[in-house]
Parts: C-alpha cells; sequence; structure tokens
C-alpha cells in the first residue's frame, strides 16, 4: 500500500463522520443479518403454501408481519429469501466484474499503443449498445439459469470499471517510483500486483460498491421481465413483479419489496459516496 | 469541424458492423434453436421449416443474405409471430417507442435543467437539499417500482388515469409511461446541471465578468449557463441509453404496444431474428444520437474539435 498508515486512518475517521454513509452501512447490515437469519428461523418456509391464507394482509398475530401472496406463502420469509437471491447475485455479479475490468483495464493501460487501441475499441464498441440489452441477449443465447445469470451480468457489467482502471493505470505508468521498478528489472507481473494495484484500488474500490446496487437492478429488472430468476426461487424483481399484478387488491405485495429494494439502493449510494469523499478529500 | 466530424463518422459505422456481425453469429452459434419446442417436430417437417426460413443454407451465406436484407430494412422473419416479419413487428412498434422515449428524454432534460438550476443557485439552502434528496431517491428508485405506484395512485385510487393500454394512443394512455420513464433521468440530469453549474459558478472569468460590473442574470446566461450545460449535453447519449433500456421495463408494465415488449417476447421465445433485429436497430439510433451529440458538442466547445 502506497497510502501511509495514518493516511488510511484518516481516510477511515472521515468515512465515520459521514453520517449518510454510517446510516447506509448500518442498514445494509440489519438486511444482509435479516437476509441471513430469517430464512433460518421463521416459521413459515419458502414454499408453505395454504389457499385459505391467500392474501392475507399484514398482521402480527400469526407471524405474517408482511401478509401472504395469492398463494398463501408468507411474504415476510420470501421478501428475506429474496434479499439473499439478489444480494448475492449483485455480489458476485460485481465481483467478477471487477476482475474482468481491471485485468482489461490494467493490460490495456500498461501496454499502451495498439494494445490499448484495440482493448478500449472493443469497450467502445459493446458501450454501444444499452447493457441490458446485452444482458437479456446473453441470457437468451445462454439459457435461463441463476449461475449464467450471475456470469451473464458480471460479463457486460465491467466496461466502465476498465476505462477507470485504464485511466489510473496511464497516470501512474510514467511515474518515477516506476521507473525504479522497472530500473531494477523486476518482472511485469510483479510490477503489475506489487506497484499498479495497490495505487488504484482506491477509484476501484468506490466503483465497485457503487456497480451493487446497479448489478441489484439489473438481476430485479431482468426477474422483472420473466428473464432472470424464476420460481420457485425468488428475489426482489420477481416479488415486485407478483406484487405488481395484484396492485389493487393486495398493494403489501409490492410495497415491502419495493421498499427494502429502495433502501438497499440508497444505502450502497451512499456508502460508496462516502468511500469516494474519504479517499479523495479533493473531490468535495 | 468537417474532419471532426468525419473522424466521429468513422468511429461509428465500422461499430455498428462489427455489432451486426457479432449479434449474428452469436445468435446462430447459440443452443437451443427456435423449433425445439415441447413438442418433438418429425425431421422432415423440421428440415422443412428450417429451408423456409433458409436456416439449411451455409451460414456464410445467410450472413451475406441477411446483410443484403438489412439495407432494406428487411430483418427476416420473426419465429414468435410466424405471419409477420420483423421489419412489420419493428414498423409497428417504433411509434409507441419513439413518442414514449423522445417525450421522456425532453421532459427529462427540461424537468432536470431546471431543477438543478434552482438546487445550485440556491446552495446548501433548503431548496437544494429538498432537491438533492428526492434526486437521490429518485436514482436509487428502479422505474419498475415507480410505474405500479403510478398506476395504484393515479389509476386505481384517484381514477384519473388508464391503469395500462395505449387506447387511441391519446395523451391520458401515455402520461404515466412517460413520466415512469422520465423520472430516474430527471434526477440524474438535475445532479449533474447542479454540479457543473457549481463548478462553472467558481471559474475565474465568471468572476470576472461579476468584478466588471456585469449584471447578475447576464453573467448566468452569457457565461454560465452555456459552460454548465455541456456536461449535461454529453450526458444526453447516457439518458438515451437509459430511455430505451427503461421502456423495455415500462412498456411491459403498461401493456404498450411498442418495440420493447417484442424484444422482451423474443428474448422468451428465443426468436433469434427479432432480438437480432430490435438490438441492431436500437444500436443504429444510440450510435446516430451519439454522433449528433459529438457533433453540437464540437460545436458549442471548439476545445472538444481539436482532442
Amino acid at each position: 500500500m502506497s497510502t501511509s498508515h495514518s493516511a488510511r486512518r484518516q481516510a477511515l475517521a472521515r468515512f465515520a463522520a459521514n453520517r449518510a454513509a454510517m446510516v447506509g452501512l448500518v442498514l445494509l447490515a440489519v438486511i444482509i443479518l435479516l437476509a441471513v437469519i430469517v430464512p433460518m428461523v421463521w416459521p413459515y418456509g419458502l414454499e408453505d403454501a395454504s389457499l385459505e391464507r391467500a392474501l392475507q394482509p399484514p398482521s402480527f398475530a400469526d407471524f405474517h408481519w408482511f401478509g401472504t401472496d395469492a398463494n398463501g406463502r408468507d411474504l415476510f420469509v420470501r421478501v428475506f429469501y429474496g434479499a439473499r437471491i439478489s444480494l448475492a447475485i449483485g455480489l458476485i455479479a460485481t465481483v467478477i466484474a471487477l476482475c474482468i475490468g481491471v485485468a482489461w483495464g490494467a493490460t490495456a493501460g500498461w501496454f499502451g499503443g495498439t494494445v490499448d487501441m484495440l482493448m478500449m475499441r472493443f469497450v467502445d464498441i459493446l458501450y454501444a449498445v444499452p447493457l441490458l440489452f446485452l444482458i437479456i441477449v446473453l441470457v437468451t443465447v445462454l439459457g435461463n439459469n441463476i449461475f449464467l445469470i450471475f456470469a451473464a451480468i458480471g460479463a457486460v457489467e465491467w466496461l466502465t470499471m476498465s476505462r477507470i482502471v485504464r485511466g489510473q493505470t496511464i497516470a501512474i505508468r510514467n511515474l518515477e517510483f516506476m521507473d525504479g521498478a522497472r530500473a531494477i528489472a523486476l518482472p511485469t507481473p510483479r510490477i503489475l500486483t506489487r506497484y499498479v494495484v495497490p495505487n488504484i484500488i482506491g477509484p476501484v474500490v468506490v466503483y465497485s460498491t457503487l456497480l451493487i446496487p446497479v448489478n441489484i437492478i439489473v438481476e430485479s429488472s431482468l426477474s422483472f421481465l420473466g428473464l432472470g430468476v424464476q420460481e420457485p426461487l425468488t428475489s426482489w424483481g420477481l416479488l415486485i413483479n407478483q406484487g405488481a399484478t395484484v396492485l389493487d387488491s393486495a398493494s403489501w405485495m409490492l410495497v415491502f419489496p419495493a421498499v427494502l429494494l429502495a433502501i438497499t439502493m440508497l444505502s450502497f449510494n451512499a456508502v460508496g459516496d462516502g468511500l469516494r469523499d474519504a479517499l479523495d478529500p479533493r473531490g468535495r | 469541424m468537417g474532419g471532426y466530424i468525419f473522424k466521429r463518422l468513422s468511429i461509428g459505422i465500422p461499430t455498428l458492423l462489427i455489432i451486426i456481425t457479432a449479434s449474428f453469429f452469436l445468435m446462430r452459434v447459440a443452443p437451443g434453436g427456435p423449433f425445439d419446442a415441447e413438442v418433438d417436430l418429425d425431421p422432415l417437417v423440421r428440415a422443412n421449416l428450417e429451408a423456409s426460413y433458409g436456416l439449411d443454407q451455409p451460414i456464410g451465406t445467410q450472413y451475406l443474405r441477411f446483410l443484403d436484407g438489412l439495407t432494406r430494412f428487411d430483418f427476416g422473419p420473426s419465429t414468435t409471430y410466424p405471419d409477420r416479419s420483423v421489419g412489420e413487428l419493428i414498423a409497428d412498434g417504433l411509434p409507441v417507442t419513439l413518442k414514449l422515449g423522445l417525450t421522456a428524454m425532453l421532459l427529462a432534460t427540461i424537468l432536470g435543467l431546471l431543477a438543478g438550476v434552482i438546487a445550485a443557485r440556491n446552495r446548501n439552502g433548503f431548496l437544494d437539499g429538498a432537491i438533492m434528496m428526492l434526486a437521490s431517491v429518485g436514482i436509487a428508485v428502479p422505474n419498475f417500482v415507480v410505474a405500479p405506484i403510478l398506476t395504484l395512485l393515479f389509476g386505481i385510487t384517484l381514477q384519473l388515469l388508464p391503469v395500462a393500454g395505449w387506447g387511441d394512443g391519446s395523451l391520458r394512455y401515455w402520461l404515466l409511461p412517460v413520466i415512469a420513464l422520465a423520472l430516474p433521468q430527471i434526477a440524474a440530469i438535475a445532479r449533474i446541471t447542479r454540479s457543473s453549474m457549481l463548478e462553472t459558478l467558481s471559474a475565474d472569468y465568471v468572476r470576472t465578468a461579476r468584478a466588471k460590473g456585469m449584471p447578475e442574470r447576464r453573467v448566468l446566461w452569457r457565461h454560465v449557463m452555456r459552460s454548465a450545460f455541456l456536461p449535461v449535453m454529453s450526458y444526453l447519449g447516457p439518458v438515451a441509453a437509459n430511455v430505451v433500456t427503461g421502456s423495455v421495463i415500462v412498456e411491459q408494465i403498461f401493456s404498450l404496444p411498442g418495440i420493447g415488449r417484442f424484444f422482451v417476447q423474443g428474448a422468451i421465445n428465443r426468436d433469434y431474428g427479432l432480438v437480432m433485429g430490435i438490438v441492431i436497430l436500437y444500436a443504429t439510433v444510440l450510435i446516430l444520437l451519439n454522433l449528433l451529440v459529438d457533433i453540437a458538442y464540437g460545436w458549442l466547445d471548439p476545445r472538444a474539435r481539436v482532442k
């Protein structure tokens, strides 16, 4: 790490002083905790259907805190089970995008010249098609399977990441300590992992945090359209879809997953903005 | 300027060709053909079907025939809607999608600019705080949540507007879809406008303009707005892409007969011709639009021409 110990501590202090970011962090922690715990301990399971309990409004009496759906399944457990899938897809797709984007951008920026030109032209070309369309094309071609959805989202959402990393790599490539590293003949992979990656990590972390909510929205959009997660599994997008169809008679089916999704989005955005301000105080 | 336009064109046209080629071959090598339905087809029937769609020809021939067709707005047949061609379906849906998309973009640009300017002029004041908070929410809440809530409010509770459908295509049918489509973009444009206004307001030449006693209104219109508008304009490309993406979802929610619905139907049924045709159409539209934005940018900001 080139950032000194005290610089990191300062950044941490700045982050801790950011009220919106801290609230976001706490909310995310609560949602993740509930997503882990609720499906394990709740008296109803994901698939416990009972037609005489169909479309019950929320009540505390019989543990249907969020009401029930058209099949009489408990919505509270379904919403947090959906949270598991939505958050997992958001995280895993982001990790995939992170790996591809960093590798692509660092290679292009490091080698420069024709390699850079060709690699970035490829990125420009993919940019010309809206990303959701690319993902839908991939899902159409590859078939509809939850692992392929992770992969399809990750395989498309790395474009901006690669541009950021490339810019950062070019910026530090010509700095003096890089000349030093080259002068003592360090092999390229070692220069990349030892000097380049630690120096570009700040913007990458910030962008990754902001990419998670984007990927959650992408997954939800796909599931909403019927092209993503399928029953018997569920996700926030699928729950919102089911809620939207019974809007006039059972509004709770839309409201709870939608509110939870919105809180998650706002929290991730607040944390990401907080990280950016903490890591780069000049921005404000 | 001529050289600048030529340079932008020399990037746009190959991009489009590569997208067409890539989507053609991607769809052809894809597993699961359009005739892999639940029922097993008799091999003879299958061969006949494939022959009638030209799928028995060598892939190179298919590709050339496809390219040739594109020049005549012929995207080939659709397997989801056997009695219609993809070109016909697109021609049917395009007016609806265009009307939605263009209105939403116009609305987003006007309201976004207005909100952003108001926020910047009241920096750190109450209005600024309120607008920026709404903008954060607007960006965080996706349109498949906004749309049902709007329907619930105006369609079901207040009974003011129809819940879904295109009807005769009059205002009351497309008002809610346009709002649902525009809201996230209004929020994004407001944010960009605000930050670029604030940046320009603290620029040296603005201080100079004020120092020489220029009236504030004139400073704003003459010096601030022009350069504050540039980042907003270069964001119009992404706005168009977002509106195109959003219209797929909004058309689905409000059951509007636009291109987006055909796209989703095509994707669900693995109708390669339909999906490919729509991707190519959208890519063309977006590349053209980005070209226009680039040209306008070069015209407004001479610095961009030499870069």
